[in-house]
């Protein structure tokens, strides 16, 4: 992979995440200096700043674009506790503006992820807490983007939960994944009968025999990716953790809770460093990680099963590369 | 780290820390460190700080619980001198201001009562060089400098006209100099000896100022806190006046309302400061670095209303929770060490977006500007197995967008610089298919390829390293244990690409040739398989995870291969050619598991359908799927589009980004 576009974001501190939305014409970046950016891809192929505003009074964390159908519809969540949507509209003249629809305030910690439900569900974001809960919001009138009713609250454990993932498919009963400062992966899900998120009993612990650090808070989970799952009858969900691991997890059978696994199948520590994000493409056949090296590492499975390295990009290298 | 507000609390987690019992507003240390006046609104008591906490002294025991006895604030006189070294003074909510002698017991311990003031005293200061005297600002807008000694005792009013005052502090430098923080958002320099009017003022925050604290090495600057959740800080040196008036020196977002601060001893840029509502934490600021505090003690649970500097590494707070808790800042919870700097983002055209900024995790030095980590960084970290080119100036917030393979805009094809006939004798001349390994081959062949800046290629040849070496190893070994044949096989793939190699044993460029015979056989039976279904095979997980790879790795070859055939770049269609060319003389096809292996993949019977999808699927993808010939719930995307092919992992041409 070569680098193909390479900008300066001109924010004032760290940047803390970047998203495409549904399209890949645009991109959001958010940082520490509280602000949000939101860049277009004009017909040249060229990447241009199209709105900043500054979002939160304090550090933005993540991002999140709302499906399409739903409008240009941006989720932030911030350590200042809260959680905005934001819209863009365009008023009489014809200009985009984005603004303020919703303040969700019920965390009383940092907000530290934030997803929105795959769309069969609806408008519907989760948000995951350093106070230990995972709260799930539902916009029950889409054309109004101000009333966010909360639908439900639970908590994975006490303290901090760092990332959750929904499962992207549509077929399957609302889940997600979390992951939290201690080396367990949880799975919650729907129960439909109860009307609430139960845990599934399936968790593995992360962390191994070899680890660098043994001690329990060296295992923590930085983010987790559920992967697109596109024909395969089993799930694959990612995580990215303290531990310098990026793991791949296969979940089989969530339909039949008596034969449900989950199994890590790969484990790789080749970034020598915190690994920080693992996103997987679209397809769910490609998983990228990133960490404190510097570096993306691209995995690929190949045909015994095993996970390979397929590439490795370094964003400071202009010239050529593998 | 944070717990709700319920009555089992557990213990805070630092290694010291006393329960009061009572809410507390302020501390004081003596001038020797080793005692602590501990006030709050139902108490005054004296904690001895040599080795554990322990309160010595309560000095409202036995009193009437006259409001006067209040501690809305409280200062232990600064001198070590014989006379006033067991001075302190407390004031209180109704506006008294009470000294105590500490050593003297019982009712002799109150020496004066002084009730001139008409509402609360917020703040006192003992004056630094007169030791009878001592400064009060209050919530009945006046600040009032006293000597306690003095029949009268108030002798000079300062009546700025400004509202309530919340904080005083002497000027470390110039000790007849005072800052005062005001209701009304200003912030003033008085002179003791100028009752009249204020030497400096300036409008410091939007609504109330609610601390400030002079620092005590700088001179002439004040860091200022209040209600519009902003530390601000100011340059009040006399020839800088013109230029002070509204601007920060530098400025501090916090999330709410800063009710104390207090710069950090031995880091110059460095303050404490804690919050009035909402927010329990006392953070530690770097102010050159405005976002993110450096370190965070969160043991309290209810807003912190006293902080105090013991040493540099140790801070010792009060709060409304009642606890009095010395803070370490080993202890600390360091937010550079969790927060995450670095995202990607996939997008249908199989780019990646993605930032990595460099942070420095261990923020224990003086504060680096942004652009000037990189060193730092390198030094905490093992040095990482791949060599990084490592450039003398980071960019932060730089945002990368990486693409695998041609965008259809960029019309400039990959073979503008080089002709197609030069590329067709380059690859002719360069290109390997027996000799070494299968690996070696593959690795061999991208390195041409990426020579000739055919980056497409290069990742075919990348992948098919990566799909079929276990393939091919695992017949290398069969070939070693079924011939009793040398070992040079094993050491060949340790051996360099070296042209020197090629010269091997007949019987090992035998079996070269058979195994790419093999992968040329697999090749074009795939591609007959490809013409003839345009359904994707999915193989259900029964058969195991490696038939499952394998399908999906079929098809991308399959996908490869068509892309090669079909892009405008002819020299990949002469890889075709060329490799139709070898000639299939010893088709000797050995009996080993590829054979089944490959017999599995191709068969029809390998396919078994899925589980019926469930009911909830909705109708549209039923159609779908009953009209392609397998009832899957694939999307069809997968493999109709060529430019989704994530298999084409490869990247543009070299045009100038």
């Amino acid at each position: 992979m070569r680098v193909f576009h390479r900008f300066s974001t001109s924010h004032e501190d760290l940047i803390h995440d970047v998203s495409y939305d549904f399209y890949g014409k645009r991109i959001a970046t958010c940082s520490s200096d509280q602000k949000i950016k939101v860049w277009d891809l004009n017909d040249n192929g060229e990447w241009g700043l199209s709105a900043e505003w500054k979002a939160h009074s304090g550090s933005v964390w993540k991002l999140a674009w709302a499906h399409p159908e739903f409008g240009q519809v941006i989720a932030s969540c911030s350590f200042d506790r809260t959680v905005c949507i934001w819209e863009e509209s365009e008023d009489e003249k014809g200009q985009k503006r984005w603004q303020l629809k919703a303040t969700l305030v019920d965390s009383r910690d940092s907000v530290t992820d934030i997803k929105f439900a795959p769309k069969s569900s609806g408008l519907r974001l989760a948000t995951c807490s350093s106070d230990g809960y995972i709260r799930i919001y539902e916009a029950m009138d889409i054309m109004n983007l101000s009333q966010w009713t909360i639908v439900e609250e639970f908590e994975p454990q006490k303290g901090s939960n760092n990332c959750i993932s929904w499962n992207p498919s549509s077929y399957d009963k609302p889940m997600m994944a979390v992951g939290s400062n201690d080396p367990y992966l949880k799975i919650w899900e729907y129960n439909e009968t109860g009307q609430k998120w139960v845990h599934l009993d399936t968790l593995s612990p992360v962390g191994n025999n070899n680890n660098y650090d043994s001690s329990e808070s060296g295992k923590a989970i930085h983010d987790v990716c559920w992967a697109p799952n596109m024909g395969r009858s089993y799930h694959l969900i990612a995580t990215a953790s303290k531990d310098h691991t990026v793991r791949i997890w296969k979940l089989t059978n969530i339909h039949d809770k008596s034969k449900m696994e989950l199994k890590e199948i790969m484990c790789k520590n080749d970034h020598r460093s915190e690994v920080w994000r693992v996103e997987w493409n679209i397809t769910g056949t490609v998983l990228a990680s990133s960490g404190d090296d510097g570096n993306v590492f691209l995995w690929k499975c190949n045909m015994n099963g095993e996970w390979k390295l397929l590439s490795i990009i370094n964003g400071e290298e202009r010239n050529e590369d593998r | 780290m944070k717990s709700t507000l319920t009555n089992d609390i557990p213990p805070p987690k630092c290694q010291n820390y006393l329960n009061m019992g009572h809410p507390l507003s302020a501390i004081s240390s003596s001038p020797d460190g080793t005692k602590m006046i501990v006030a709050g609104r139902e108490i005054v008591k004296i904690v001895s700080m040599e080795s554990e906490l322990k309160i010595v002294n309560n000095l409202r025991a036995g009193k009437t619980q006259s409001l006067n006895y209040t501690g809305n604030d409280c200062c232990w006189h600064p001198s070590l001198i014989e006379n006033y070294r067991f001075l302190i003074a407390t004031a209180a909510t109704n506006g008294a201001v009470v000294i105590w002698n500490t050593t003297r017991e019982g009712s002799k311990s109150v020496e004066r009562v002084l009730t001139d003031h008409s509402r609360a005293v917020n703040k006192l200061v003992w004056a630094p060089d007169k030791f009878d005297c001592l400064l009060t600002g209050s919530q009945d807008s006046t600040l009032r400098f006293w000597d306690f000694r003095d029949a009268n005792p108030s002798k000079i009013i300062f009546s700025p006209k400004s509202e309530s005052i919340r904080d005083v502090q002497f000027n470390p430098f110039q000790p007849y100099q005072f800052a005062s923080a005001f209701d009304n958002g200003t912030v003033q320099i008085w002179d003791t000896r100028k009752q009249t009017s204020a030497v400096e003022k300036i409008t410091a925050h939007q609504g109330l100022v609610l601390s400030l604290d002079w620092h005590p090495e700088e001179k002439n600057v004040i860091a200022t806190g209040g209600r519009d959740r902003a530390i601000r800080i100011w340059d009040f040196t006399p020839s800088q006046v013109g230029g002070v008036m509204g601007k920060a020196l530098h400025n501090v977002s916090t999330i709410s309302s800063v009710s104390r601060i207090k710069w950090r001893p031995g880091h110059k840029w460095q303050l404490a400061s804690c919050s009035s509502i909402v927010d329990f934490q006392t953070h530690v600021w770097d102010v050159k670095r405005p976002f993110i505090p450096v370190a965070s003690f969160t043991d309290h649970r209810d807003v912190p209303t006293g902080l105090l500097w013991r040493n540099p590494n140790t801070l010792v707070s009060c709060s409304k929770d009642g606890y009095l808790l010395i803070n370490s800042i080993n202890d600390a919870y360091k937010p550079y060490q969790h927060i995450r700097t670095t995202g990607i983002s996939w997008n249908v055209n199989n780019d990646i977006a993605s930032i990595n900024d460099k942070i420095n995790r261990n923020q224990n030095n003086e504060s680096t500007s942004l652009s000037n980590q990189f060193p730092s960084f390198f030094a905490s970290f093992n040095v990482p197995a791949i060599p990084i080119q490592t450039p003398s100036k980071v960019e932060q917030g730089v945002l990368n967008i990486h693409s695998p393979s041609n965008l259809p805009s960029t019309v400039n094809s990959i073979d503008k610089s080089y002709d197609y006939h030069v590329l067709f004798e380059y690859f002719a001349k360069n290109y390997k298919f027996q000799g070494l390994p299968f690996d070696q081959l593959c690795q061999h062949n991208e390195i041409i390829s990426i020579q000739a800046k055919q980056y497409h290629t290069s990742k075919i040849w990348a992948l098919m390293n990566l799909y079929f070496t276990p393939l091919f190893k695992n017949e290398n070994e069969d070939n070693n244990n079924n011939n009793g044949n040398n070992n040079n096989n094993n050491t060949s793939t340790n051996e360099s690409l070296d042209e020197n190699n090629i010269v091997e044993k007949l019987l090992q460029q035998k079996k070269e040739k058979e195994e790419q015979q093999q992968q040329q056989q697999q090749q074009q039976q795939e591609k007959k398989l490809k013409r003839t279904s345009s359904a994707h095979l999915h193989i259900d997980d029964n058969s195991g995870v490696n038939n499952n790879s394998n399908s999906n790795a079929n098809n991308s070859v399959n996908d490869n291969i068509e892309d090669m055939s079909s892009s405008s770049s002819g020299n990949v269609t002469k890889n075709n050619d060329m490799t139709a060319k070898e000639p299939p003389s010893t088709s000797v096809y050995m009996e080993s598991k590829n054979d089944q292996l490959l017999s599995n993949l191709l068969s029809a019977e390998a396919v078994t359908p899925l589980a019926p999808l469930p009911s909830r699927a909705p109708s549209i993808e039923i159609e779908k799927s009953k009209s392609s010939s397998s009832p899957s719930n694939t999307s069809p995307i997968l493999y109709n589009d060529n430019s989704n092919n994530i298999n084409n992992s490869s990247s543009i041409d070299d045009q100038d980004v």
